[in-house]
């Protein structure tokens, strides 16, 4: 039986996006923040828009990594030769159509900085030809110019988005190929260009995470940056995942997904959350123990203005999972995984949130209407579009080779 | 009391024939196999093992060691001067801690629950291996049956046996 994008699905994803704009939009209207500590260098005040676009942003990049890490899971199965996800293949392939879409915000934000909309990029608004001993002169900066040269920046920045957003288009054409046609040539195609997928994300995801998210921070350095997002990132998309096919379950529909399939993506849920954990500790104690003063800013924004917020972060997506899905059973209990998956959801987007807002914002950052009125309105618009392009095609892919063995994987 | 040892030479042939046995009342005492049988433990009726609740106390017990043992070396007994750290009390050091405490956990676990599993099968090297055939560490698969736990008379058992596929039968 093949998902039907109802009316009432679409009321209620459109009504979640609407009354997200209409927070959003009240919240413009009724921000009586003074922003005046947000002067830039140019003595201009970008404070009130500087505080949408952040939030827009944010919310971008959240959604986008939720496509691009199912893309990478999708490769990541072929390439490991995995029977028990394909039940799934088509809730995960549904995940992609988003990207293209989030991919193009974020490329028209990041522009829009350049042209002087916004101040998030401090490094677009530097001018690189000033030399040591000049006024304005910024060693680090001058030290990054060939990364933050727009001729350099630009193009490895649609190279990669290019090249994730052709992929997600490939593997949703295969995929209804394979269909139609069977046989397993598709299947050792897709294989071979999964392997080469794999090596494109390695470099793209962590080039990615230092263009759009660690630049903010634009004096700021960290080698494990680029992890600890990809970290992050893989979890949201397994979040969301399990979130839809939990929903697609309780339609009854996925039936070939027995209990053993739902415990293994809870499986990836408890595990991811647990490298996330991994990476943020790592980066945190080593740039804690060397005391690096190029390093330890990100950290001393984040610490010593959002204190609170940023250790609830870090305990809640730790501790949460830790605590809820430790048990083997539990991670097969739709209820439960529903209720930890909500929460770790939210607080991974304010994890993404917090590592974009107080690099540009300073202290005058918050969740405030504007924050979450923008996070409902993605979130609406995001999930219309993966409900319509999960009912405009089968729900089971029909000619996949490990189909049948997917099917019957036992767990005890 | 007597014993009845089926041999069989495929590990599906074995869990089916262990499948009708088990419908027909007959219980099954043991099997011996060189590898893990993919679901033959509810067939069988093996208890959920306690294994986990073993390894949580190591971990508990390896945790409070590193925590004790870096409490009295690098604060209390000594405080040492790493690279300026503050040492004078605990929470200021705990990240520092956390990668040792780890490791001393992942440590007790994995050889207690190591030992305790080779305790568990009487496998600690020295015991000789309590084993009816030693074809069962190559590519033999032997199910272990009491008589007079069968349910049924010997020939029936030995018959059904049989029929399940297995290749020989023997008796103790």
């Amino acid at each position: 039986m093949d998902y039907v994008f109802s009316k009432k699905s679409k009321n209620i994803t459109t009504r979640v996006a609407l009354a997200g704009l209409i927070i959003f939009v009240l919240g413009i209207i009724f921000d009586g923040n003074d922003y005046s500590s947000l002067v830039a260098d140019d003595g201009h005040n970008y404070g009130f828009s500087q505080r949408i676009w952040v939030a827009l942003l944010s919310n971008g990049i959240f959604f986008f990594f939720i496509s691009l890490s199912v893309l990478f899971f999708i490769a990541l199965q072929y390439a490991a030769e995995v029977s028990w996800s394909v039940v799934f293949k088509r809730v995960y392939e549904s995940m992609l159509s988003a990207l293209p879409l989030m991919a193009a915000i974020i490329f028209i934000i990041i522009v829009i900085g350049q042209f002087g909309g916004h101040h998030i990029y401090h490094w677009q608004h530097y001018d690189m030809s000033l030399e040591e001993g000049m006024s304005g002169y910024d060693h680090l900066l001058d030290h990054k110019s060939f990364f933050f040269n727009p001729l350099f920046y630009y193009p490895v920045l649609l190279l990669f988005m290019g090249a994730f957003v052709l992929y997600s288009w490939y593997y949703r054409k295969q995929s209804l190929l394979e269909d139609q046609e069977g046989g397993t040539r598709i299947h050792f195609k897709n294989f071979a260009m999964s392997a080469l997928f794999l090596v494109i994300f390695g470099y793209g995801s962590s080039v990615i995470a230092w263009q759009l998210i660690m630049s903010v921070d634009a004096h700021w350095f960290s080698t494990l940056f680029g992890w600890y997002v990809f970290a992050g990132m893989w979890l949201e998309g397994m979040v969301y995942a399990l979130m839809l096919i939990i929903y697609l379950k309780g339609k009854g529909l996925l039936k070939e997904a027995k209990g053993g399939h739902i415990h293994d993506m809870g499986k990836w849920v408890f595990a991811l959350s647990f490298l996330w954990t991994y990476m943020f500790f790592c980066q945190f104690m080593l740039i804690w123990y060397a005391d690096i003063p190029e390093e330890v800013t990100y950290f001393q924004a984040r610490i010593n203005d959002y204190s609170v917020i940023y250790w609830i972060i870090f305990f809640v997506n730790f501790a949460i999972p830790m605590l809820f899905l430790m048990d083997a059973d539990a991670k097969k209990k739709k209820g439960l995984l529903v209720m930890v998956g909500c929460i770790i959801f939210f607080f991974h987007w304010l994890d993404v949130f917090i590592m974009i807002s107080p690099g540009a914002m300073k202290t005058e950052a918050g969740v405030g209407f504007i924050e979450i009125g923008s996070f409902l309105l993605f979130l609406g618009v995001f999930t219309y579009i993966v409900l319509r392009s999960l009912a405009s095609r089968p729900l089971l892919v029909k000619n996949h080779p490990y189909l049948e063995e997917g099917k019957h994987i036992h767990h005890h | 009391m007597s014993k009845i040892y089926a041999m069989y030479d495929d590990d599906a042939t074995l869990l089916h024939g262990a499948e009708k046995l088990v419908s027909k009342g007959v219980r099954i005492k043991e099997v011996f196999s060189p590898f893990p049988i993919h679901g033959i433990d509810p067939v069988i009726g093996v208890r959920k093992t306690r294994l986990a609740i073993c390894a949580f106390i190591y971990g508990l017990t390896g945790m409070s060691l590193a925590i004790i043992g870096m409490y009295y070396f690098m604060i209390y007994d000594w405080p040492m001067n790493i690279g300026g750290k503050p040492n004078y009390y605990m929470y200021q050091n705990i990240p520092a801690f956390i990668p040792i405490t780890f490791e001393v956990t992942v440590l007790c676990t994995a050889h207690g629950m190591a030992i305790t599993y080779l305790l568990r099968n009487k496998t600690l090297p020295g015991i000789s291996a309590k084993n009816p055939d030693p074809r069962t560490t190559d590519d033999k698969f032997v199910m272990e049956i009491n008589v007079n736990e069968a349910g049924m008379e010997e020939e029936v058992l030995i018959n059904e046996l049989k029929d399940s596929g297995a290749i020989e039968i023997n008796k103790a």
